[in-house]
């Protein structure tokens, strides 16, 4: 039981520490404030208690497909949020002054869009053990183990990304943000696909010899870049697009600059 | 993170957290294997137990088995021969010897089965779920501790990361509570290496910054005193060409005006260098500021009468500790100011008042005063405002920043305001208390 409380809880947490640390060393390395992380905490804490005590209802609703499809959404906002911080996170570094204004408002609603699904899971989990009173132990002590070893890796990541040159930081922030987006967007076309909202489509290659899904390298790999050992093709197709749409928010901002400086 | 502190704590302990949980469940697992290795031969033994110990009578098992921890069955030739009171009926392991998970009454079981010479099949097998929660029990008891005892560990890097900061404090607070003009090497008992390169760099820095006050106070005095004697031959020259030429000659006025231009300047730079501060407070005595201007005013009055300008002292005794040489050459300056830019007929007053903390020295006159805009960059150097230098005023603009800087040798706080009189009011309050010592 434990181990399997600890596999959960780090795939939840994993996931939000690396967004949560992601943005904030960009906002480091924009020389902003990081009040927007302390202010989004308590948001993020009435939104979970809000999903959990709401989740009869959440998941009753569009025909008993309500869960799957709200947590898609959160997922794709996450990935919306992301895209949205690196387009401004280039048009200042393009030279394009003043244009950070929005960012920190855009950073809050990103990490609170990640931290509300995974903290919520979390936290039925946690109390369905507590209120059954079995296994209670090894579910808070792999609980424990898991969120420790999700929220360290999440500060070493961040000190990381600090510790080296501000050039290498924006781009390794911009390659992680465009992984765990494009993972996003797969974990949310795979929910959708649960609840017949969205095809498949034919299967493209298996790779469970290779790395199961159920192993805990899979599980982790699901969690950081949405990992799917037999993806459709309407996955590969949605994931190839949201790197695309990452890798546009990176450059468009740089030749807008360009022709703009040429006039 | 601002705090090296705070930063360092968060780093080490996220460091220190991850390794020790990882750590931890590499334990567990390991753990766990080593009680499901010792659970599964405690099964095997409890069928050899079971073989030497069946009598080989027959008992009836229960049809309605309960879940038990451990069941037994006896089985030869497809018939069951005995079972325990909460086995099932049908067989709970394989007919051939070894392990093998399966699922009955409820729950599921692993058995083992050990096969006899005469066929007869000795069949034990335990709650699955109940060995993995006993041996889990037992590995936790190890696990848990260690994450009871993580807030006590972040505490005691909490302390440590302080202790170990703390000549990085004893640095900066040595640094930060200096004297502006204290250029002394900074000292450490015994500092790390890490920070020695710094205290290097910081006392290199402030050894250069001494050595260039030096030099500039020293140029300063040498080159206004060597100025001095050409000053005097050049006035002496003067006198001889006066006698010469008509007075009303105009190369001659020129040439007077400028050489008493550069006595005044010569003079005021002089005086610039002689406040330094260090050497000056050091030197601090009792002074009665009323007395002193008595004697100032006095000196004074000849060239005040000579420009029919009215010139009084108010006030009684009144004293305080300073250097008596730099608050002549204050007052000196503010009367010389007044009397210059005082119109003919006009008046300066001079009072000496005594105050709870303090002696105020106002200096006030009819003059045209100084508008408020312009009134704290007369304290700057060579400034020289417009109408001063259309009225062929002489002087350098070192007058009022002469008597700034000697205000702030003093301690004492100088404002500019207006006059009762018409014109301009200089107030020093000069403190009681803090110059002493």
């Amino acid at each position: 039981m434990l181990i399997n409380s600890v596999i959960l809880v780090l795939r939840e947490v994993l996931e939000a520490a690396i967004v949560v640390s992601v943005l904030l060393a960009v906002s480091r390395n924009l020389r902003l404030s990081t009040r927007w992380l302390l202010a989004s905490l308590p948001v993020t804490a009435i939104f979970i208690l809000l999903f959990s005590s709401n989740l009869d209802a959440i998941t009753d609703a569009f025909d008993g497909a309500g869960q799957e499809v709200v947590s898609a959404g959160l997922q794709i906002a996450v990935f919306a949020g992301i895209v949205g911080v690196v387009f401004i996170t280039e048009l200042q570094r393009s030279g394009h002054v003043g244009s950070l204004r929005p960012l920190p408002l855009l950073m809050a609603i990103t990490v609170i869009c990640a931290m509300i699904r995974e903290g919520s899971e979390i936290l039925i989990y946690i109390t369905a053990f507590a209120a059954s009173g079995e296994n209670g132990a090894a579910v808070f002590a792999g609980s424990a183990i898991g969120g420790g070893i999700g929220i360290s890796l999440g500060v070493l990541m961040f000190a990381a990304l600090r510790a080296v040159s501000a050039e290498l930081s924006a781009r390794l922030c911009v390659f992680l943000m465009a992984l765990i987006g494009a993972g996003m967007v797969m974990q949310s076309t795979m929910l959708l696909e649960q609840v017949d909202w969205l095809q498949p489509g034919r299967e493209l290659w298996d790779s469970s010899a290779l790395i199961s899904e159920q192993s805990i390298s899979g599980q982790l790999l699901y969690a950081v870049f949405g990992y799917e050992a037999s993806p459709g093709l309407v996955q590969v197709l949605l994931y190839a697009i949201s790197v695309v749409l990452v890798a546009l928010a990176w450059v468009l901002p740089h030749h807008f600059a360009g022709v703009r400086d040429a006039h | 993170m601002n705090s090296i502190r705070t930063y360092l704590v968060i780093m080490l302990m996220a460091a220190f957290s991850l390794v020790s949980f990882l750590a931890a469940l590499n334990g567990y697992l390991s753990s766990m294997a080593e009680a499901e290795k010792m659970l599964d031969t405690q099964l095997a033994e409890a069928s050899d137990l079971l073989m030497l110990s069946w009598s080989g009578e027959a008992a009836e098992p229960s049809p309605n088995s309960s879940s038990d921890i451990l069941v037994f069955q006896v089985w030869r030739d497809g018939d069951l021969l005995s079972a325990s009171p909460g086995a099932p009926v049908a067989p709970i392991g394989d007919f051939s010897e070894g392990y093998r998970y399966g699922n009955f009454s409820g729950y599921r079981w692993l058995s083992y089965t050990r096969l006899a010479g005469d066929g007869t099949a000795y069949m034990v097998a335990e709650r699955a779920d109940l060995r993995h929660t006993v041996a889990e029990k037992v590995v936790l008891e190890s696990v848990v501790p260690l994450l009871l005892w993580l807030p006590v560990s972040a505490v005691l890097v909490w302390l440590l990361v302080g202790w170990g900061l703390r000549p990085l404090h004893e640095l900066s607070r040595q640094i930060n509570t200096r004297r502006s003009d204290d250029l002394a090497p900074v000292t450490l008992d015994n500092p790390p290496v890490e920070l020695l390169r710094l205290i290097d760099s910081t006392n290199s820095l402030l050894a250069r910054l001494s050595a260039a006050f030096e030099r500039e106070k020293h140029f300063a005095a040498h080159a206004a005193h060597e100025l001095r004697t050409p000053l005097s031959v050049l006035k002496v020259h003067l006198h001889n060409l006066a006698e010469e030429l008509p007075a009303d000659e105009p190369a001659l006025i020129h040439a007077n005006a400028g050489v008493e231009r550069m006595h005044h300047l010569v003079e005021q730079v002089l005086d610039l260098s002689r406040t330094n501060p260090e050497l000056i407070v050091a030197n601090f005595q009792d002074v009665d500021l009323h007395s002193l201007a008595q004697r100032i005013t006095a000196e004074a009055w000849p060239q005040f009468a000579e420009k029919n300008l009215g010139l009084s002292l108010e006030g009684d005794e009144a004293i305080l500790r300073g250097d008596p040489a730099l608050l002549e050459t204050l007052l000196g300056n503010l009367l010389d100011n007044a009397r210059k830019y005082t119109p003919a007929g006009g008046e300066v007053r001079v009072v000496v008042e005594r105050r709870p903390n303090a002696v105020r020295l106002l200096v006030e006159d009819s003059g045209p005063g100084i508008p408020t805009g312009a009134r704290e960059r007369v304290f700057e150097r060579f400034y020289r405002s417009v109408s001063e230098e259309g009225n062929g005023v002489v002087g350098a603009g070192l007058g009022l920043a002469i008597v700034r800087h000697i205000v702030e040798v003093h301690k004492a706080r100088i404002e500019l305001g207006e006059s009762d009189l018409g014109g301009l009011a200089v107030r020093i309050d000069l403190p009681l208390a803090d110059n002493r010592g």
